[in-house]
């Protein structure tokens, strides 16, 4: 049975009390200042994917907010210049440990640490009169500090994607060149084979295509938490500890998980070949066979050249 | 080369994933730098930092996290940011929890300090140790107690003996001799802790011994060199090995001393009945043998006498010195000798006190010349002749060498506790006993036999 209205906010207005008695340092804030951003929170988290959530659902979610640090922020949205004074106080150090860890100077570092302070106090002023920050996105859920990590981070890839629009690395147009080749499809695949006939060699890169598809179909239709993992491994070359790290999970479990997914790709595969495509069993184990041993033979030229320039 | 279905998927999902992603650079320009801050504001397709933050930290509900992890999977910028986000926070707590090993632990409370002491781990090694500290305290109290128990029978004993000592240095000369005796035994008793032996010792024996002491004068100078022999061991109770022989060495002394005042008892007694006279008719004839002494042994439980004429001759000995007690009373108050207290009267006393166990022997050795030819027994596996009041082992011949012993004597007593079937058979003969054990010839001599001896041989 799901909760009206009024009853959700009377829950609010409890866990707002239950927040400010739970904080060491409260700065004169009252239930009105903090129900608002409570209420924004509530909704984003828990009502935008669970709208009959229960009362006790409810009370868990406001009780986990982290207290000081909501206070503190509304705080300085308030204009509370002791509370401006504690936030650099306490977390200019970690916003300078995040900019460095960024960017790739310490000039670019420095120069990052101080954007990110003027966007958290507002560049814009509000129709109130007050600037308006990134503050007031700061929902209490996680920590204050890793907040300010991501908005540090966010900036920091926001800038590296601006500059990387505009110069390409050497090792990515390498790659660049196999994908145009291998979305093509005709060359890269028949390299280490001398064409035989024309025929032959359409159908080895239609079935090149079909494989690719279904790979690329199999990968949508897994669950979210399985997609993330095959994405983080194989799209952005992480190692499997730090493919766990982000799902939560340790090292061995993210390399079970993997082993179940690959099973299930490969699975996905073979029924989407054999019934969209028409293949046979035998022929798609063997084009899947043929596919790995040409991908192989591939990139070892280019793994090993990679190597090399490594160790130099 | 033939790759099994997990590597070949493998090598298919990173030819897969390389394509895309090249495909995604080259006909995508990865969004403009404005599309990219409005999500970042939470306006656009991207999550915004504290979506990010909360993915991160694992703070979101489930279907949150399902909802951001679909969405993740799909962005790019997104993944990177909280991928870059995770590894961080790892790297910050790896360092802090670095940093906190390193710290010395002093700044804990002493109640984190005994809260650690009782911590799984330190209880699964504490608990054992402490166990077996208990179980070795109970076993060392249980030695000490143990130990303690032949300590305490000593301190017992040694009471005895210092009541024994304060009863010498303040009673007669008569009686001292009697005290000494006494103490000395019960000094043995208590060196071998055995208190049963105490309780069984024949009161026979101890009659005879005392009756026997009646007779002798021991000078004083004897009686001092005893007690101080006492002295000196009385404090030595402690039931250890070392202590224990050094009793042993003490027990030795005392024998000799008993032995050297006994031998001067009887030279002193041969003097004084040279001076008396002649009216003392001979002693029954016995086995000549010179007073040799014995190693003292410790002692054991000894049967008292079973045989009748053993104890009739007992009590006749008893009877004897009650007489004797009363003849001496009444010569000394008829002033027979001279006064009471002169040298003469003590003489005639001791002459009288004599008289009657002579008259007494002499009685039984009559009535013994005339079952000679008649009276033997077999006690013992040994055949023994009835010969001139004594009972002889009819293998003893002259060369034998003999050994004389007084019943009731310590020589006696350690004679009977190294070899039993020797008391066992002078109890059941009673009286002179003359028996061959080993090669030796024992005689066994009651106190009146020697006497006798000695008037006979003063009478030769």
């Amino acid at each position: 049975m799901s909760l009206t209205t009024t009853q959700i906010e009377r829950l609010i207005d409890e866990g707002t009390k239950r927040l400010i008695a739970r904080a060491t340092e409260a700065r004169t804030l009252d239930v009105d200042a903090l129900a608002p951003r409570v209420r924004s929170a509530l909704n984003k988290y828990l009502l935008a994917d669970d709208a009959n959530a229960n009362a006790d659902a409810i009370r868990e979610f406001i009780n986990t907010l982290h207290a000081d640090d909501l206070c503190l922020v509304i705080a300085c949205e308030r204009g509370d210049q002791s509370a401006w004074s504690d936030l650099v106080e306490r977390f200019n150090s970690t916003v300078r440990s995040a900019a460095r860890h960024a960017a790739g100077s310490e000039d670019a570092a420095e120069d990052l640490a101080q954007s990110i302070w003027a966007e958290l106090h507002g560049l814009r002023v509000r129709e109130d009169g007050r600037p308006a920050g990134k503050l007031s996105y700061y929902s209490g859920r996680g920590s204050l500090g890793g907040w300010l990590r991501a908005v540090v981070s966010q900036l920091a890839v926001d800038q590296h994607r601006k500059q990387s629009r505009l110069v390409q690395t050497e090792e990515d147009a390498d790659f660049d060149r196999l994908a145009r080749d291998s979305h093509q499809g005709e060359e890269s695949l028949s390299a280490s084979h001398a064409p035989s006939d024309p025929e032959q060699s359409l159908l080895e890169q239609r079935a090149a295509k079909d494989v690719e598809a279904a790979l690329a179909k199999a990968i949508g239709e897994l669950e979210a938490e399985d997609r993330l993992l095959v994405k983080l491994y194989y799209f952005d070359g992480l190692r499997l500890r730090e493919a766990g790290a982000v799902l939560g999970v340790h090292e061995a479990t993210a390399s079970r998980r993997l082993a179940r997914v690959q099973s299930d790709i490969r699975k996905r595969v073979e029924t989407i070949l054999m019934n969209e495509h028409g293949w046979t069993r035998d022929e798609t184990a063997r084009s899947l066979t043929e596919a790995a041993t040409h991908l192989m033979s591939e990139l070892e030229p280019m793994l090993t050249e990679t190597r090399a320039g490594m160790k130099d | 080369m033939k790759h099994n279905d997990e590597t070949e998927i493998d090598l298919l999902l990173r030819r897969h994933a390389r394509s895309e992603g090249a495909a995604a650079r080259i006909f995508n320009d990865g969004g403009s730098a404005k599309d990219d801050a409005l999500s970042r504001a939470g306006g656009g397709v991207h999550l915004d930092a504290d979506e990010l933050n909360a993915f991160a930290e694992g703070a979101l509900p489930a279907p949150a996290r399902a909802r951001y992890a679909a969405h993740l999977s799909d962005c790019d910028a997104c993944r990177e940011v909280v991928t870059g986000l995770i590894l961080m926070n790892s790297a910050a707590n790896e360092k802090e929890r670095v940093a906190l090993a390193a710290e010395p632990s002093a700044k804990s409370s002493w109640r984190e300090w005994i809260g650690a002491l009782f911590a799984p781990p330190v209880l699964r090694f504490a608990v054992p140790v402490f166990g077996l500290l208990i179980v070795g305290f109970i076993l060392l109290a249980v030695l000490r107690t143990r130990q303690d128990q032949p300590t305490l029978v000593a301190q017992n004993n040694e009471k005895q003996i210092a009541q024994s000592n304060a009863n010498i240095s303040s009673a007669p000369e008569e009686q001292r001799a009697a005290d000494t005796s006494t103490a000395a035994q019960s000094n043995t008793n208590g060196r071998e802790s055995i208190l049963q032996d105490q309780k069984k010792i024949a009161p026979s024996e101890q009659n005879g011994a005392a009756a026997s002491s009646t007779e002798n004068a021991p000078s004083q100078s004897n009686v001092k060199s005893l007690e101080q022999t006492r002295t000196e061991t009385a404090p030595d109770a402690a039931p250890s090995v070392d202590k224990m022989n050094a009793g042993k060495r003490d027990e030795d002394r005392r024998e000799e001393d008993v032995q050297r005042s006994e031998t001067l008892r009887e030279r002193g007694r041969a003097r004084d009945e040279e001076r008396a006279a002649a009216s003392i008719p001979p002693p029954a004839p016995s086995a000549a043998a010179g007073a040799v002494a014995v190693k003292e042994k410790p002692e054991v439980a000894k049967e008292p006498p079973k045989d009748q004429p053993t104890r009739q001759s007992n009590n006749a000995t008893l009877d004897g010195a009650a007489a004797n007690n009363n003849e001496v009373a009444t010569a000394q108050n008829k002033g027979y000798g001279g006064a009471p207290n002169s040298p003469n009267a003590s003489l005639s006393a001791r002459r009288k006190a004599a008289r009657p166990s002579t008259v007494t022997e002499s009685k039984s050795g009559e009535d013994n010349a005339r079952d000679d030819a008649s009276e033997t027994r077999r006690v013992g596996g040994r055949t023994f002749r009835r010969q001139g009041g004594a009972w002889v082992d009819t293998a003893y011949n002259s060369s034998h060498a003999t050994v004389t012993v007084r019943r009731g004597t310590e020589q006696y007593r350690a004679l009977v506790a190294d070899e039993p079937a020797i008391g066992s058979i002078s109890n059941q003969l009673g009286g002179e006993v003359i028996i061959v054990w080993k090669n030796r010839a024992y005689r066994i001599d009651s106190g009146a036999a020697q006497s006798e001896k000695s008037e006979r041989k003063r009478n030769e």
